[in-house]
């Protein structure tokens, strides 16, 4: 009777602890499926932004305001209106940054600049909605369900991992975009980025995607 | 009886050892003795290439993602275990690039030379310092400057973006595009995947690389039907070139065997006659087990020959037979075709003993396989097989009265001359068009699969053309460091720097960065790193930067690294040193890579030749030295043949004008094989030569039968002799038209050309030559 009540006990034990293992990984799946749902009936977005930076470089926090514009598939429009006007264009031909300083368009080349082709690829990533696939480079975990904001930890092999500690991203309520992206990089630097005025599926106009244009 | 016994005794033994002789398809057995051919052939055999496997998968249909595709890499990788593999590389390590990127930064003072202090003290100006720091600035406002503040933090000079640009140029050095996703080897678009594997198989190891191939094909089995992979590697290309060689072997023997029995059964009527086709069956038998003996291992090329040099040995029996079936096994008969039958079998065993005379070891192999045939063949026609051929009708042997027999369709001699004439002019103003192809490459057959599945992946990688190597070789690591500095000097002054991708551009030598590191330490003197802290911190605050903004860099001004022999730990520096520095049992070499195109190859070769024991390796060069190195010996071995040829015409004939007409088949054998090739729209290789050759020694076998008739009329079935020696030279030469392998193709296309034309110039040209240039003593014909 006693070892039928410890088998008893030990298979209940192991299957709890199986539950406990596997509950949050179905959890977690089940959200990034959902965002990848929600986010992919955006097809564009055009949001301010905020942009709150604590670096070793500088005395005090750098703020830097300005807007993103978001088209699928791959088009990005980052502008920063202050401190200083700058300008960096994402198009499926080509990519491009200016600023008001040198008053020089300056057209990138990916494969001379893998640090520049992480960065890109790490900023599509966010905001393409499309997190599954990032576990092979993150350990994702819940921070908060409502409103939802996930942690993402490089893993020990990922490239990120050479630069970010961790980012958190804050979903908006119906979790069709971020609200707020926290980075700490491994230098102990910290960006916060944070989205406001956010509109989905709003007409973009072309002018945008000029990186020279000058936008109110 | 004895004879008999002795001889199936040692058929038997033949057989029996037939199992245990070693083959080999090494490419190198058929090359010259050449130095620099030798030396680009230890350097491939030798070097960190030939040991690696890559598999290559790609996504199958567009409803899968890179996602699967990695998650298929991860489960071949991880199914793969076996001692055959070394190494497995599917994963990169990326994690520590960037700490690694600006660790190797402090060796800065090392690596700048005095053209980049130069351009340093421009910028320690105000005017240098408050752009840069304007840039700097304008670089924090980008979003991607969290990935590029470290560096710019480590170097605001922007000093070492030479060096950098240097270790990617370096990382792509190969010619391959890959792109690194999840720390996995990927093409650009995504669709495929690369993992490589390090093996302790040879690419000369036929069962070990069959071993592996096979192995690795069995793990392929289970991955999901939307992968396609495929291995990609030199062990691919042996297995390969050895089933096709074996296939070629097994079809052409096959249909020489039915079609030597067919023409036997229905030409001869006799079943005695498939004696003759038994002699050089067990000649090559017999042979093979002896030269396995005598050389350790055969080449495939030669076995893939037997068939030709049993076409050539039975032709002693066939002459013997017809002379015995014709005129009886008496003394008289055999005295009557002795002499014309030895020295065909001497002018054909003159042009084989010539490749004793060549460097190439495989045709040392040939020389002696064919010669050896040739003679137990010779021997047992002359000795064994008459005793057991009954004649057919009792005839006396006297010179034939009628006129011999005519293959003129009574056209007018004169007018066959006149279309040989003709035909000799044509030919001959064809061959003038003829090219020599010196690829090496069309040694190699492994297929249409396997060059189907290297060229998807080559497009996939983005590799058009593979790179030509420079090597360098020094006793120690130190002075091979030195050495590979040397040459990157005076390369990138011949070359260009960015046709010279040398791991010298990242990691000079000892002397030069002690130079370097002295010019540093003399430029940054404390008066200047002062003035440069004054600069930063002026200019530096409009911008609000940290007085510890560039700490990193200050730090290092006055407390750079130490000279080593190399930076320590590494990934980055390791994996690099593993593609470009190789450590032998007794030397280091380094490799650089270039172009390979002629222009590159003659300004480097001029290099070469300042520093002894450095060479170049490129497949361009590389079949250009074995084309020169062949050629030469070819020009002299022609020669030989061709003087040994004339000799025993000349010594059997007796006679220059008799001589003269002999070799017209060898002349028209000669000019046609080139028309021929030209109309057919091959090229000329060392191959096709040595087949002309053979060739050579066949045809003026013909050439010295009927000339021996003309002049002495006996009867003795010369012309059906002649005819079903061709015929069964042909059988065996135009079988290899059947074979895959490129090599035995075209030898097969020489040798049915040169043979045919031959013989049909044999029975034609010379009795109308005999006839025409007329001599007193002449018999009328």
């Amino acid at each position: 009777m006693k070892k039928a009540v410890l088998f008893f006990i030990l298979c209940a034990s192991l299957s709890f602890t199986n539950l406990y293992a596997t509950e949050p990984d179905k959890e977690l799946d089940t959200i990034l499926t959902t965002l990848e749902e929600k986010m992919s009936t955006v097809e564009s977005m055009q949001t301010d932004f905020v942009q709150e930076k604590n670096l070793a470089l500088f005395k005090q926090k750098l703020t830097l305001k300005g807007k993103i514009f978001i088209q699928k598939p791959g088009m990005l429009s980052w502008r920063v209106f202050t401190p200083m006007r700058y300008s960096l264009v994402i198009t499926a031909k080509s990519i491009n940054q200016w600023d008001e300083d040198t008053n020089q368009t300056q057209s990138v080349s990916l494969s001379a600049n893998p640090a520049f082709q992480v960065a890109i690829q790490q900023m599509q990533n966010w905001f393409s909605g499309n997190y599954r696939p990032m576990q092979g480079d993150y350990y994702i975990r819940i921070i908060s369900r409502q409103p939802l904001e996930l942690e993402f930890i490089p893993k020990e092999k990922s490239v990120a991992g050479n630069f970010i500690q961790k980012v958190n991203v804050l979903f908006q309520s119906k979790q069709q975009y971020i609200k707020k992206i926290d980075i700490l990089e491994k230098t102990g630097d910290t960006t916060l980025l944070e989205f406001i005025n956010t509109q989905l599926n709003q007409e973009i106009s072309p002018k945008v995607w000029k990186v020279k244009s000058i936008l109110e | 009886m004895l004879v008999t016994g002795l001889t199936g005794t040692l058929l038997l033994t033949s057989l029996v050892c037939l199992k245990f002789v070693k083959y080999n398809n090494n490419i190198e057995l058929m090359l010259p003795a050449d130095r620099q051919v030798q030396q680009s052939m230890r350097f491939l055999r030798e070097s960190n290439f030939s040991d690696k496997l890559v598999i290559s998968l790609k996504l199958n249909d567009s409803q899968h993602t890179t996602e699967d595709l990695i998650t298929a890499c991860d489960q071949l990788a991880g199914s793969i275990d076996t001692p055959l593999v070394k190494n497995i590389i599917n994963s990169i390590d990326g994690s520590s690039f960037m700490p690694e990127m600006i660790f190797f930064l402090q060796y800065t003072p090392q690596l700048l030379g005095p053209e980049s202090l130069a351009k340093l003290k421009d910028q320690i100006t105000p005017a240098g310092i408050k752009e840069r720091l304007s840039f700097i600035y304008r670089q924090s406002l980008s979003p991607q400057s969290s990935f590029v503040m470290p560096f710019l933090r480590a170097d605001p000079l922007n000093l070492n973006s030479r060096i950098l640009n240097n270790i990617q140029k370096l990382s792509k050095a190969s010619g391959y595009d890959v792109t690194i996703n999840r720390g996995h080897l990927l093409s650009k678009d995504g669709r495929y995947a690369m993992i490589i594997l390090k093996t302790s198989v040879l690419l000369t190891d036929g069962f070990g690389s069959r071993n592996i191939i096979h192995y690795l094909q069995e793990k392929l089995k289970p991955l999901p039907k939307y992968i396609k992979a495929d291995i990609i590697a030199g062990h691919m290309h042996t297995v390969k070139n050895e089933d096709i060689i074996k296939k070629d072997i097994c079809l052409t023997t096959i249909i020489a065997s039915w079609g030597f029995i067919l023409l036997f059964l229905f030409a001869f009527r006799d079943w005695k006659a498939m004696i003759i086709f038994l002699i050089p069956l067990g000649a090559v038998l017999i042979t093979t087990g002896i030269s396995f003996l005598i050389f350790g291992e055969l080449s495939y090329f030669v076995i893939g020959l037997s068939t030709v040099i049993a076409g050539i040995a039975d032709d002693y029996g066939i002459y013997v037979y017809m002379a015995v079936r014709k005129a009886g096994n008496s003394l008289e008969t055999m005295n009557k075709i002795r002499r014309p039958v030895v020295v065909g079998a001497l002018t054909t065993i003159s042009v084989f003993i010539v490749f004793f005379f060549s460097s190439v070891k495989g045709y040392h192999q040939l020389a002696f396989f064919s010669n050896f045939a040739i003679i137990i063949c010779l021997a047992y026609s002359l000795f064994i097989l008459p005793h057991y051929i009954k004649q057919e009708k009792p005839v006396q042997i006297t010179a034939e009265t009628k006129p011999i027999a005519k293959f003129n369709l009574g056209i007018p001699d004169k007018i066959w001359l006149s279309f040989w004439i003709i035909l000799m002019i044509i030919m001959a103003g064809l061959s003038t068009q003829l090219k020599f192809n010196n690829d090496i490459t069309q040694f190699d057959g492994p297929g249409k699969e396997v060059a189907k599945n290297e060229m998807e992946f080559r497009s996939a990688w983005g590799n058009k053309d593979l790179p030509a190597v420079f090597v360098i070789q020094a006793k120690t690591l130190e002075d091979a460091y030195e050495l590979n500095d040397a040459v990157y000097t005076e390369a990138v002054q011949a070359v260009g720097q960015e046709n010279f991708k040398s791991f010298a551009s990242i990691w000079p030598g000892f002397s030069k960065r002690q130079a370097n590191l002295k010019s540093w330490k003399e430029f940054w003197t404390n008066q200047k790193i002062q003035e440069f802290k004054n600069l930063l911190a002026e200019y530096g605050t409009p911008y609000n930067f940290s007085p510890e903004a560039f700490a990193p860099f200050v730090q290092k001004l006055d407390n750079p690294a130490t000279l080593k022999e190399e930076p320590e730990g590494l990934v980055f520096f390791e994996q690099l040193k593993d593609q470009f520095v190789f450590k032998k049992s007794d030397a280091y070499q380094i490799i650089s890579f270039f172009p390979d195109q002629n222009n590159f190859i003659t300004k480097l070769s001029g290099l070469k030749e300042k520093y002894p024991g450095s060479f170049l390796v490129s497949r361009k060069n590389f079949s250009r030295q074995v084309s020169q190195a062949l050629s030469r010996e070819f020009l002299y071995l022609g020669l030989l043949a061709v003087l040994l040829t004339l000799c025993f015409t000349a010594i059997l004939l007796k006679n220059l004008r008799l001589t003269i007409i002999a070799i017209i088949p060898i002349i028209t054998s000669l000019a046609s094989i080139a028309g021929v090739t030209y109309l057919a729209g091959l090229s000329l290789n060392i191959p096709a030569v040595i087949a002309t050759m053979v060739v050579m020694g066949l045809v003026s076998d013909y050439g010295i039968f009927m000339v021996y008739y003309c002049k002495y009329h006996y009867q003795t079935g010369t012309i059906p002799a002649v005819t079903l020696a061709s015929i069964t030279t042909i059988i065996g030469t135009a079988v290899l038209l059947f074979a895959q392998h490129p090599i035995l193709f075209s030898i097969g296309l020489t040798l049915t050309t040169g043979v045919l034309i031959g013989y049909l110039c044999s029975m034609i040209i010379i009795p109308v030559a005999y006839r025409l240039w007329k001599d007193k003593k002449d018999v009328p014909i």
